[in-house]
């Protein structure tokens, strides 16, 4: 663990931007059609309970890290085991991110570049930035944040001025019965993109206020959660149901449909800056909690050695996992969710809560004795 | 060597991961394994050549680094 600590704006501006990363680009809960912003909704609201998880697993361990803390609760050896699991999940969804993004820029913007050119690249920088530890990565992030939010302010300007909205896209709202609505979102929706704020166990510990933990956490998730709803309804509200459970990439296809005037038109480098914005820093976080994590398991003295090996790792695995982008997306609404985010989003960090609170009673008991 | 063991020890259950992604979907072994590797051997001469660099990058920063330990050990 390094020394460094981040503010609890850092952290909130960290969460936010990690959570907007990938969710702008595909059309989150597409399938509960008008509802779909409805969904995200209470999607967020299991985000929040699966927070509320993480957090207690912080408040018994508040200065160690997620690799830390498994060995504590599991022991040595069966720790061990756990934490090399968690980098290599936290490196695989890196890969998944970086493959998104990959592709993403080269059906819309380089049709004639190669994947792994593009990976490499982003990876490259990526790898720079995990360098130089997480308080250049939060800074970063402050930086971003304001650029972002001046973006979105603008782009729900335009889109109002340009008298695309029509609401009456967005009814009927409850086709879809509220118990399905439910299924959906305590399913699917949480863990991409809410769930996948468990990578924060390994910052957590260099917060400055980890009293202000639990208000910055749930603030940004519920900041995060509202932005992507509001712009999931927006989609909807301008294409349609069809068009944007249909489109690849429903935000670009709204920013292409602004007109404004007859002059403001075509505002493509929209899409791109927001989409590399929080693609830049959802890949930093999952790469510099992968080599801190790795660093930790490892006993390496210096992490960041370790930041070119683990960003060729993710590079390469970035290349291998898919051989086209129909089955990375594919693989990602089916088998991913199923196989690899319920066990480390949910029931892992649930055992590791019940044993912690077991063992803390003890230890508790112990001493008040 | 070290940090040559940890890549090659995250990297191969990475690999095993993402065939077996492939296998859930339906492929078979032979299907994924080609599907894997598939980028690998059709490449672009300037991806191929980048793709060397890196590799090569990634194989000096391991002695090369390990040189640098030596050199520092005595300051430390």
């Amino acid at each position: 663990m390094e020394k460094a600590k981040i503010s609890g704006y850092q952290l909130f501006v960290l969460i936010f931007l990690f959570e907007m990363g990938s969710a702008l680009l595909v059309p989150l809960a597409g399938e509960a059609k008008q509802a779909a912003w409805l969904v995200i909704l209470i999607a967020m609201i299991g985000g929040f309970l699966l927070f509320f998880i993480y957090y207690g697993l912080f408040q018994y361990y508040p200065d160690q890290l997620l690799t830390e803390f498994v060995k504590q609760i599991l022991g040595n050896f069966l720790g061990r085991i756990v934490a090399f699991l968690y980098i290599l999940y936290f490196i695989y969804l890196a890969a998944r991110v970086l493959r998104d993004f990959g592709d993403t820029l080269l059906t819309f913007a380089y049709p004639h570049v190669p994947l792994f050119f593009a990976n490499a690249v982003f990876i490259l920088v990526v790898v720079y930035t995990v360098r130089k530890g997480i308080e250049v990565l939060a800074r970063t992030g402050e930086l971003f944040f304001v650029l972002e939010n001046l973006l979105l302010m603008t782009f729900m300007l335009l889109i109002v001025a340009s008298g695309m909205i029509h609401l009456n896209n967005l009814k009927p709202i409850f086709e879809i019965s509220g118990t399905e609505l439910m299924k959906m979102g305590f399913t699917k929706s949480v863990f991409f993109p809410f769930g996948e704020v468990i990578v924060f166990l390994m910052i957590f510990p260099y917060l400055n206020e980890p009293q202000r933990l639990k208000k910055i956490g749930i603030g940004s998730l519920a900041t995060s959660g509202i932005f992507l709803a509001i712009i999931m309804a927006v989609n909807i509200a301008v294409l349609g149901v069809d068009l944007t459970t249909r489109s690849q990439y429903p935000l670009l296809t709204l920013i292409q449909s602004i007109e404004v005037a007859g002059i403001l038109e075509r505002l493509d480098v929209y899409f791109l800056f927001l989409l590399m914005i929080g693609g830049f820093i959802k890949i930093s976080v999952f790469t510099y909690v992968a080599v801190t994590g790795t660093a930790n398991v490892f006993n390496v003295k210096q992490p960041s050695r370790l930041a070119y090996p683990v960003g060729i790792v993710i590079l390469l695995i970035s290349i291998i996992m898919a051989s086209s982008y129909t089955e990375h997306i594919h693989e990602g609404l089916g088998a991913v969710p199923r196989y690899i985010h319920l066990p480390f989003q949910v029931i892992i960090p649930l055992l590791l809560l019940i044993i912690a609170f077991f063992k803390n009673r003890k230890k508790g008991r112990q001493a008040s004795k | 060597m070290k940090i040559f063991g940890i890549t090659v020890l995250i990297l191969v259950p990475l690999v095993v991961i993402s065939l077996g992604m492939d296998i859930l979907l339906g492929f078979d072994l032979d299907n994924s394994i080609k599907h894997a590797f598939n980028p690998f051997l059709v490449k672009d001469p300037a991806e191929l050549i980048l793709f060397l660099i890196l590799l090569v990058f990634l194989v000096f920063s391991f002695f090369y680094r390990k040189k640098k330990k030596g050199n520092t050990k005595g300051q430390q």
